[in-house]
């Protein structure tokens, strides 16, 4: 009997098992319609209904059931979804049960949904703003950094998903045309409802559901958009050494009305530029652009070091910024920005320039202390019609900057004084309309005119070294060199496009026409006598370009798989003389410059994409002027050759690899260029001055570079680790003091990262990177030289949220840097910020300390070609400043 | 050319799998003591299993939420566009991460189809979608004349083992499904509750609703393409719940990780880390 029973146990554990003793059922669930029903539930109930045993149907609707030893009265039940029950009795003499279902629907209760706060509406994703601002929040751009997926870099630019956005609208309107900055800043949060972010935003109505787009928009909504209430934000702030900071930013927001303005001056160090740089895309359509040549004089060699700006800007600075819109009953938008800009700077620094050469090494040490004084103004006026059935803007755009500037300077033990003048004129009117087209396609009209006018003096006063002139032995009272570029440009087309899912097609005609004219002196005065020099420094150039662009341009998605070929031709007709010179060039070049990327996506952890380019470029008015222009009091520059024509074959390649299972990510690219041009540098490198001329010969340029990346989350330690590599170097030749000389050279590049949070209050971020270059040369029958400089440098930012609504970031920057031949320059910046924020009033109030170790003095190597360059700038030293931000 | 689009045709119907029209939405209650150093404070979270004919899908009760949402959008669009207005409507972009009040979500999809014998399972582990190779779990359960109603339900118990755990569950013949929440199933009805021996697993019945929406399938939510086994899953799953932020942050390294609390978006305690991780399957 105990056996029997290990049995029945067994069979009911393993009721698919077959035993020659037991007794097997078997049948068929079939419906009315005489379908087969696959997975279809059996079960063997006794009189209670209690289940016993079951089993599903297979694939042709079949079951086989053991039956248990029972002396009880049992049914065979089925059930399927959306069928009734049906039983049967099982009996001793039937060994085969079919059954056929009825149909039966049932009802339930219904469903309910829940609010939730983010919403996501097709290509929107909605963020209510009251659901993640927090009571420390005080502007809309505090509250869009709680949003997920939303960053906000330093500059203000806002990102989605890693992705920079297109543009930021207010209620629909682009009133900021891309430079968002202060809407971000200034708007309260109390203003808005709701965030949308629009992916594959067609800000253009005509377009929608024709032209695709990739770009992700932001869109602020209003909470109330009939509002009439004036709100702002009103900021005083004041700190050692005498510093003020002010300003007042008004604001007023409703559908048909919008101002966004500021008004604000200071001396703190506070860059004003960042409330008007442009963030995202000027206006619902992609830019027209010109680019003119340019002869740029300047009155020292040395850039900007490395730093952040407020180390080193030792400013007055002064911003009045308005945005105003009106949209009338029409849907018609008219739009008035202006940003005038004032700012009084001033700079100190040392430089040195060591030029090697193949015997010799050159070395020019200029000390300068600088003042700069510039004002701007740029104003525009836009009115656009963004209608379902047209798309119809016009902008006018005008822009005045005037700098003033002035500077001591000592140049290898010589004074002088100098000032540079700058004034820039320029308008603009860009006018775009887009009809509806009945069929697929898209047609677009466009005409761009940009007219101006370029004016530049430099002015060296008594001291100044006499080289330019070619004879060194003259002592000079002063030296004027003038330019003065006025430019017209005119771009129109025409296009058609036709997108379709996997093939788009884009055909445009375009017409460019653009004349220029380049009108240069040189003078000095020497014993009381003004000299004008001979024609070898003046230039009366006259330039035209007319272009005919005929374009086709292709883009495939099909899966995994992206391709875009790019096929524009263009026939060129140059035009350039200047009497002087017996220049009277006339030059028509088909130019066909194709492009093609590939992208490739093997799965999706895996990524390749390559590309290629040929273009053929031709030089501008800037490569062809015959009279000498000196751009500083050391460097003159001329030309003669004919007008550079270089021809560029550029290939790269991508690959992204992704392990995802594993914490991995790795990225690593490499690129080949290649240059041929038709003229060369030459330069003439004496004591107190350096010549460049551009001479017909043939030069080629080659470079290539890998880099890599790779960052990996270490499980053990809880903290990412990330590594940056990238290596690269270039080959080419230039004339110096008449020797033809190769070149090459190579940089490399290490960067790592460690971050990790502590206490969930503390974060941690340490970036150590290196830096290394080397330069070297080698002329015919000369011994090589090389030169190598590197620096070593340490990031660290720790931030700590301190309990009552107290932040706390603490940033120091360590720099160890040095060159071949000379001694190392260590440094160490610290900087820490405090900002308390008051719940319950509108009040915030910060302390930032910056450079609290009170450095003084930076100095920054920087190697290229056969140059060193060892810069020492003046920094602004400690600083203290208290700030309070009201808003209202 | 067109061989070559034959082709890939052929390689996306192969990627589909069966789904099949929603039925009902169960709605279970889901409790779990996920950190044995707080035994007092199990994870909870609100799950809906949607069971169709031969097919079904289990998640949470948010997710499930956005999809209803997001169907509501679509049907909203559709009728723009067709007015002449509307844009198109593409895949989500990812989002930041996620938390709630007892740190890391676990936020799996499981997708059963009781025909083919396939469970699929997909899981959002940080900011990042992945694909679990996690094979049908075949439970051997003794099914036992004890007997309780659960809801308007008359239910029987059943005893079986799965992940390391031996569950009791009480399922019932009046719902035809031979499904329940998460990979448990293979039952003659649906499991209403189930519960593991140790008191640390729960699923428990709280509400059924039947569809009305006749566009509602069981068809997964997610799409991911990243595919792990099980074991690599176990791994990261563990990684996760024990720094959520640390593991998120890492999967997007150069990007700055942005974390909302679902539970509490004022929140300003730090994300909750398990400290001693009691795994699900073990």
């Amino acid at each position: 009997m105990l056996r029997y029973y290990g049995i029945f146990s067994f069979l009911i554990l393993f009721s698919t098992g077959l035993n020659a003793q037991q007794r097997t059922v078997r049948g068929t669930v079939k419906s009315e319609g005489g379908e087969k029903l696959v997975a279809a539930m059996i079960t063997l109930v006794n009189q209670k209904g209690t289940v016993l045993k079951y089993a599903g149907t297979d694939d042709k609707g079949g079951f086989l059931l053991n039956m248990p030893v029972s002396g009880e009265e049992l049914w065979l039940e089925v059930s399927y979804f959306g069928y009734l029950k049906e039983r049967q009795q099982v009996t001793a003499d039937r060994n085969i049960y079919d059954f056929v279902l009825k149909t039966d629907p049932i009802g339930l209760k219904e469903v309910v949904v829940k609010a939730a706060p983010v919403l996501r509406q097709g290509d929107t994703l909605s963020y209510h703003v009251e659901s993640f601002a927090t009571g420390q929040d005080r502007s809309i751009g505090d509250v869009l950094r709680r949003m997920p997926g939303i960053e906000i870099e330093a500059d203000g630019t806002i990102y989605h998903n890693g992705e920079k956005i297109q543009n930021l609208y207010i209620h629909g309107d682009n009133l900021m045309e891309g430079r968002y900055g202060l809407a971000t800043k200034a708007i309260h949060r109390d203003m808005i409802v709701r965030v949308d972010i629009i992916q594959n935003h067609q800000p253009v109505n005509v377009l929608r559901g024709k032209v695709r787009s990739d770009k992700t928009s932001l869109n602020l909504v209003l909470k109330d958009e009939n509002s009439v209430k004036l709100t702002g934000k009103m900021m005083l702030g004041g700190g050692t050494p005498g510093q003020v900071d002010a300003s007042v930013s008004p604001i007023l927001l409703n559908k048909t009305v919008k101002m966004v303005n500021l008004a604000g001056l200071n001396n703190a160090g506070v860059d004003y530029r960042g409330n008007f740089r442009k963030l995202g895309a000027a206006g619902l359509t992609e830019e027209m652009k010109t680019e003119f040549a340019q002869v740029p004089l300047s009155q020292g060699t040395a850039g900007a070091p490395d730093l952040p700006l407020k180390n080193y800007y030792f400013n007055r600075s002064g911003l009045l910024t308005l945005n105003n819109s009106f949209t009338n009953r029409r849907d018609m938008q008219f739009r008035v920005n202006l940003n005038g800009f004032t700012d009084n700077n001033s700079r100190v620094y040392d430089a040195m320039q060591e030029n090697y050469l193949e015997k010799d090494t050159v070395v020019y040490r200029e000390h300068q202390s600088l003042t700069n004084r510039s004002r701007a103004l740029r104003g525009s006026l836009n009115i656009e019609a963004n209608k379902r059935k047209y798309f119809l803007n016009n902008r006018l755009e005008l822009s005045v900057e005037n700098d003033r500037d002035a500077s001591a300077l000592d140049f290898n033990a010589q004074s002088f004084h100098q000032k540079l003048g700058k004034n820039l004129y320029s308008f603009s009117n860009d006018i775009h309309w887009i009809p509806a087209l009945k069929n697929k396609g898209v047609g677009e009209v466009r005409w761009f005119i940009n007219k101006t006018n370029d004016a530049q003096t430099l002015s060296m006063g008594q001291g100044i070294p006499p080289g330019f002139t070619g004879d060194e032995t003259r002592v000079l009272e002063s030296a004027l060199q003038k330019v003065r570029i006025p430019s017209l440009s005119s771009q129109g087309y025409l296009s058609y496009k036709v997108a379709g899912t996997i093939l788009t097609q884009d055909y445009k005609v375009g017409h460019t026409y653009e004349v220029q004219h380049l009108d240069t002196r040189l003078s000095y005065r020497e014993a009381g006598q003004k000299v004008v020099l001979p024609v070898d420094a003046q230039n009366d150039l006259r330039w035209k370009r007319e272009a005919l662009l005929l374009s086709s341009a292709y883009q495939l998605k099909y899966e995994k798989f992206y391709a875009r070929l790019d096929l524009p031709l263009t026939l060129q007709r140059i035009t350039y003389r200047e009497q002087a010179y017996d220049l009277d060039e006339e030059r028509f070049d088909p130019l066909f410059t194709p492009r093609a990327s590939l992208q490739y996506e093997f799965s999706a952890e895996r990524k390749l994409g390559l590309k290629y380019s040929f273009n053929r470029l031709l030089g501008n008015m800037s490569h062809v002027y015959r009279g000498a222009v000196l751009q500083n009091y050391r460097a003159l520059q001329a030309n003669n050759a004919d007008l550079q024509e270089k021809a560029v074959h550029s290939a790269g390649i991508t690959y992204d690899y992704q392990k995802s299972a594993n914490m991995f990510f790795a990225n690593i690219g490499g690129f080949y260029n290649h240059h041929s041009a038709n003229t060369l540098v030459s330069m003439i490198l004496e004591d107190n001055i350096q010549k460049m001329v551009l001479l017909d010969q043939h030069n080629r340029v080659t470079s290539t570079g890998v880099n890599a990346g790779m960052s990996k989350y270490i499980f053990g330690l809880k903290a990412t680790v990330g590594l940056k590599g990238s290596w690269s170097a270039s080959s080419f030749e230039q004339i110096i003091n008449g020797m033809r000389m190769p070149f090459s050279g190579n940089s490399r590049v290490l960067r790592g990262s460690f971050n990790k949070r502590f206490f969930e209050r503390i974060n941690l971020l340490w970036e150590p990177a290196y830096n290394g270059f080397s330069s070297g040369g080698k002329a015919k029958a000369q011994p090589s030289f090389t030169h190598n400089s590197y620096r070593i440098s340490q990031d660290v930012n720790l931030g700590i949220e301190l309990p009552g609504n107290l932040l706390w970031e603490i940033t120091a920057k360590h720099s160890y840097s040095g060159q071949s031949g000379s001694g190392a320059v260590k440094y160490f910046f610290l900087d820490s910020k405090a900002r308390y924020t008051h719940r319950k009033k509108k009040l915030d109030v910060s302390l930032e300390a910056v450079n609290l170790f009170n450095i003084r003095n930076y100095t920054l190597y920087s190697l290229y070609s056969n140059q060193l360059m060892v810069n020492s700038y003046e920094l602004r030293g400690r600083m203290l400043t208290l700030r309070a931000d009201y808003y209202f | 050319m067109r061989i070559l689009f034959v082709t890939f045709l052929m390689v996306s119907c192969a990627t589909a799998w069966s789904q099949s029209p929603a039925a009902y939405h169960v709605f279970y209650e889901f409790r779990y003591v996920r950190d044995l150093a707080n035994k007092a404070q199990p994870y909870t979270a609100d799950m809906v299993l949607t069971v169709g004919n031969g097919s079904s899908r289990y998640c949470t009760d948010r997710l499930f939420t956005s999809i209803i949402r997001r169907k509501k959008a679509q049907q909203a669009a559709v009728a723009q566009a067709s007015s002449g207005g509307g844009r198109e409507i593409t895949a989500v972009g990812r989002p930041g991460l996620s938390v709630g009040k007892y740190g890391a979500l676990l936020d799996e999809e499981i997708v059963k189809d009781h025909q083919e014998k396939e469970l699929t399972l997909h899981s959002m582990l940080g900011v990042k979608l992945f694909r679990v190779e996690a094979g049908w779990p075949s439970i051997t359960w003794d099914v036992q004349d004890e007997k309780k109603t659960i809801g308007p339900f008359n239910c029987q118990k059943a005893v079986g083992a799965y992940g390391g755990r031996t569950y009791t569950a009480w399922f019932t013949t009046e719902l035809p499904f031979p499904d329940g929440p998460w990979k448990l199933g293979g039952l003659p009805g649906l499991i209403l509750e189930a519960a593991d021996q140790k008191g640390e697993v729960r699923f428990s019945f709280k509400e059924i609703q039947k569809n009305t929406d006749p566009d509602m399938a069981t068809e997964a939510i997610w799409n991911p393409t990243r595919e792990v086994t099980s074991r690599e899953y176990r791994k990261l799953m563990e990684a996760y719940t024990k720094d959520p932020v640390g593991f998120s942050s890492a999967q997007y390294p150069d990007a700055k990780m942005s974390v909302r609390n679902l539970d509490d978006a004022e929140s300003k305690s730090p994300v909750a880390k398990v400290k001693k991780y009691n795994p699900l399957e073990l």
